[in-house]
C-alpha cells in the first residue's frame, strides 16, 4: 500500500525500471526474435509518449508492427475469457463453454476433467442452495461467454484457439494447488470450487481481480481509439464482476469467519506469484492486490469509521495493473521466469504472449 | 446499431460538432460497423479532437467532486478539505441551507456494512479528486463548482427523483441521507454515470500514462457501482419489488435525459435467462443484472455532453442545473440538444 501520491515526476523517475521491465518481459512474452522490433514499437506506445499534461493532443502513437501486435494482446485476453468462461458456465449451467466458441489458431484443448467418477473436485454445476447467488453465478457466465464470443468476433481468423484448461478442485485441480499455495486448505487438502456458494465466490474472488488487472495493464498496449474503447468496456465489466464477488464475500464474511480470511490468502498468493520488481506506468510498486479488509484507502480524507475494502486500489484510488506476463504468473501458479504453462492451463495458453516474467 | 454508437460517441469529444459527425459516420460506416467493425474502422487518427487532456481531466475532476462531496457527506458528515477544491474557474461550495430539510449530512446507517461501504467508497471518490488535481497542477486543476446534492423540495435529489416518477415526500422530497435504501438509490443515480463517462472518456485521452490511469479510475467507479447494485440486488429480493423498480426508473430517466435513443442503460431486476445465452440449454431461468452491458457483455459509452445532461438533469441544451447549479469548471461544460 503506498501511502505517498504519485507524481509524474516519480512516474517519470521510474522510466528506467519500466524499461528493464519491458526488456524482460519482451524477451519472454514475445520471444527473442522479435526483440528489436518489439522494443521499439512498444515503446512507442509506452513512456515515449507524453508523461506531461500537454495542452494539445499529442501525435498519433505508431501502431506497433512487430512483437505485441493488438491482435497478440487480443488474444491474450481471449484466453483469460476462455478460463472464465468455462469456469462459470460450468458453475451456473453444468457444462463447458459451446463448443464452436473454441476452435482457432495454435493447440486445441478442454477443459479436463478428473478421471474416475468421484464427483468432489469435479467441474460441475454448484448446489448453490442460494437462488440469489446462482443469479449472480448465471449472469457472470454469460458475460463472460459473451466476452469469448466478441473478441473471437473481433479477432475472426487470427483468434487463438481455447487451450487445455484445469479447473478442477481435486488432488491435481489447478484450484487445489492454488489453495494450496496460498494456504485457503493445507499441503494436502482439497478445494472444491463447486461445492457450495461460499466455495465458489473464492473460486470466483481467485480470478476475478486478475481479468481487472489484466485488461488495464493491457489497454496502454492497445492504439486503435475503438480497440481501446472495448477493452474499457470489458475491463469495467470485469471490475463490476469482480465488486460484485467481492461484496458477497465481504457481506457473508461477517458471519462465516474464514471467507474474509481466505479471500486475503488467495489476494497475498497471487501478489506473491506477480513478482516485486514491477513499478508500471503509474508507479504503483509492487504491491498488486488486496483482501476484503485493512487497507486504509486513503490519508487525503477526514474520514472516521470503518471501511470496507472491496475495491483493490492504490493510494490514489486506482484499481491495479498488471503486465500479461505477471497475469501469466497467477494463472500458471508459478512465480519463476519463461514459463510456458502451468497451473490452470497445463498446456499453456495459445498465441504469442505465453510465458512469465515474474 | 449500439456499437455504431458508440463508435461515434468515443470520437465525439466537442459536442457542438456532434450532429454534424453523426450524420457522417452514419453516412461513411453505415451498416457495417456491426459486429466486428468496432475494430475495423475508427482510427487513432480518427479520434483526435480539440479537447485536450487537461479538458478531459478538468471534466472528470468536475464529477469526482460531486461523488466525493456526496459519500463523504453521507459517511461522515463532513466534505472535502477546503484545500481540495480551489483552481481555476468559479470556485462554489456544496450548497446547503440553514433550517432547510433532507440536507446533506451523515447517514444513519442501519446496517454498519453499508456505512462501512460507505466509507471505503467516500475514501476512493476523495482520493481521485487528490489524484486529479494533482496530476493537473495548480495552473491546470479546476476549482470545485457549486454543487447541490440535497433533497428537500429544491435538492437535485429530489428533482431527479420526481423526473424518475419515484415516490417523493411532499416535504423532504427525496433524501438521500434518510436510510439505508435512500442512501444506495442516491448512489445509484451517480454510480453508472461515472462508468460510462470514464469509459467515453478514455479514447480522447492522448497520454498513455493518463490513459491508464483513467482505465483505472474507470475500474474503481465499477466496483462500486457493483457494490451499490449487487447490495441493491440482495436487499431487493428481500424487501420485493419495490427497489427494483426505483433502480429501474432512475436508469431508465438516465437513459432519457443523456439525449441519445440508443439504451445505455440498464436496472437490475432479474432477467430471463434463454437458450441462446445459456450455450445450448432449453430451460428458462433467471439471471440477476448486476453489470449494465450492451448485448456482447461490454459496459456503455457515454461522451461528455450525454453525461453533461445527465447531472444537469435537462434534455435540452444547458451550461448549468441540477448537480451543478452554476455549471462545471473547464472547457467542457456546455452540454448542447441531441437528436
Amino acid at each position: 500500500m503506498r501511502d505517498n501520491d504519485v507524481s509524474l515526476l516519480e512516474v517519470l523517475d521510474a522510466a528506467a525500471e519500466r524499461r528493464d521491465r519491458r526488456r524482460r518481459f519482451l524477451k519472454t512474452a514475445a520471444g527473442g526474435a522479435v526483440m528489436v522490433g518489439g522494443l521499439s514499437a512498444l515503446a512507442a506506445c509506452d513512456d515515449d509518449d507524453n508523461n506531461t499534461v500537454t495542452p494539445t493532443p499529442s501525435p498519433t502513437p505508431t501502431p506497433p508492427t512487430s512483437g505485441v501486435s493488438e491482435a497478440d494482446v487480443l488474444n491474450f485476453a481471449l484466453q483469460l475469457e476462455y478460463l472464465e468462461a468455462n469456469f462459470y458456465s460450468y458453475a451456473a449451467f453444468g457444462v463447458p463453454i459451446d463448443s464452436g466458441l473454441t476452435g482457432g489458431v495454435g493447440t486445441l484443448g478442454s477443459v479436463q476433467l478428473p478421471s474416475g467418477n468421484a464427483l468432489a473436485g469435479r467441474p460441475r454445476q454448484v448446489a448453490f442452495n442460494d437462488p440469489v447467488i446462482e443469479q449472480y453465478a448465471r449472469e457472470i457466465a454469460v458475460d463472460e461467454i459473451n466476452h469469448v464470443r466478441f473478441l473471437r468476433g473481433a479477432l475472426t481468423s487470427s483468434a487463438a484457439a481455447q487451450p487445455a484448461i484445469n479447473i478442477s478442485g481435486d488432488a491435481t485441480g489447478a484450484f487445489t494447488a492454488a489453495a494450496r499455495a496460498s494456504g485457503v486448505v493445507g499441503s494436502t487438502g482439497l478445494f472444491d470450487p463447486y461445492a457450495d456458494a461460499n466455495s465458489f465466490l473464492l473460486g470466483a474472488f481467485l480470478f476475478e481481480d486478475v481479468g481487472v488487472t489484466a485488461y488495464m495493464g493491457a489497454v496502454p498496449l492497445l492504439t486503435t481509439a475503438s480497440t481501446i474503447e472495448a477493452a474499457a468496456g470489458i475491463h469495467a465489466v470485469e471490475a463490476y464482476h469482480a465488486g460484485l464477488v467481492r461484496t458477497l464475500l465481504y457481506r457473508r464474511g461477517a458471519t462465516v469467519a474464514d471467507l474474509r480470511t481466505n479471500a486475503g490468502r488467495i489476494s497475498a498468493a497471487r501478489d506473491t506469484l506477480d513478482g516485486t520488481a514491477n513499478t508500471g506506468l503509474l508507479g504503483q510498486g509492487a504491491n498488486r492486490d488486496q483482501g476484503l479488509t485493512g487497507n486504509t484507502t486513503s490519508t487525503a480524507t477526514n474520514n472516521t469509521g470503518t471501511a470496507s475494502n472491496i475495491v483493490p486500489t492504490d493510494a490514489n484510488g486506482i484499481a491495479f495493473a498488471r503486465s500479461p506476463a505477471q497475469v501469466l504468473n497467477i494463472v500458471y501458479l508459478t512465480a519463476g521466469t519463461a514459463a510456458a504453462s502451468g497451473g490452470f492451463f497445463p498446456a499453456g495458453v495459445n498465441g504469442t504472449v505465453r510465458t512469465t516474467a515474474a | 446499431m449500439a456499437e455504431t454508437g458508440e463508435l461515434l460517441d468515443a470520437l465525439d469529444a466537442r459536442a457542438v460538432r456532434r450532429n454534424e459527425r453523426r450524420d457522417f459516420f452514419k453516412a461513411a460506416v453505415g451498416a457495417a460497423a456491426v459486429g466486428a467493425g468496432a475494430f475495423a474502422f475508427s482510427t487513432r487518427a480518427a479520434a483526435q479532437t480539440s479537447a485536450t487532456d487537461v479538458d478531459v481531466l478538468n471534466f472528470a475532476l468536475n464529477l469526482e467532486y460531486l461523488e466525493a462531496q456526496f459519500y463523504l457527506y453521507a459517511a461522515n458528515g463532513v466534505g472535502l478539505p477546503a484545500t481540495q477544491q480551489d483552481g481555476t474557474g468559479t470556485q462554489g461550495a456544496v450548497q446547503i441551507t440553514a433550517g432547510g430539510v433532507a440536507q446533506p449530512r451523515k447517514v444513519v446507517f442501519q446496517d454498519n456494512i453499508i456505512a462501512e461501504y460507505a466509507q471505503e467508497i467516500a475514501a476512493d471518490e476523495a482520493a481521485h479528486v487528490a489524484f486529479l488535481r494533482t496530476q493537473l497542477g495548480r495552473a491546470n486543476a479546476v476549482a470545485q463548482p457549486a454543487l447541490n446534492i440535497s433533497g428537500g423540495p429544491n435538492g437535485a435529489f429530489t428533482a431527479a427523483a420526481r423526473a424518475a416518477g419515484l415516490p417523493v415526500d411532499p416535504v423532504t422530497g427525496f433524501d438521500p441521507y434518510l436510510n439505508d435504501d435512500n442512501f444506495l438509490l442516491g448512489a445509484f443515480i451517480f454510480e453508472d454515470v461515472g462508468v460510462t463517462a470514464y469509459k467515453g472518456a478514455g479514447p480522447l485521452v492522448q497520454s498513455k500514462t493518463f490513459l491508464q490511469a483513467a482505465a483505472g479510475i474507470l475500474a474503481a467507479e465499477a466496483y462500486h457501482s457493483a457494490i451499490v447494485r449487487t447490495t441493491l440486488y440482495g436487499r431487493g429480493a428481500q424487501t420485493g419489488s419495490n427497489l427494483y423498480d426505483a433502480v429501474r426508473r432512475i436508469s431508465a430517466i438516465r437513459d432519457t435525459v443523456d439525449g441519445t435513443a440508443s439504451s445505455k442503460d440498464q436496472g437490475i431486476a432479474p432477467t430471463n435467462l434463454t437458450a441462446t445465452t445459456t450455450v445450448g440449454q432449453n430451460q428458462t431461468v433467471l439471471a440477476s443484472n448486476i453489470v449494465p452491458t450492451d448485448a456482447s457483455s461490454i459496459a456503455f459509452s457515454r461522451s461528455p455532453n450525454e453525461v453533461l445532461h445527465i447531472v444537469y438533469l435537462t434534455q435540452a441544451a444547458a451550461s448549468m442545473g441540477g448537480f451543478f447549479p452554476a455549471g462545471l469548471n473547464g472547457n467542457i461544460r456546455a452540454a448542447t440538444a441531441v437528436s
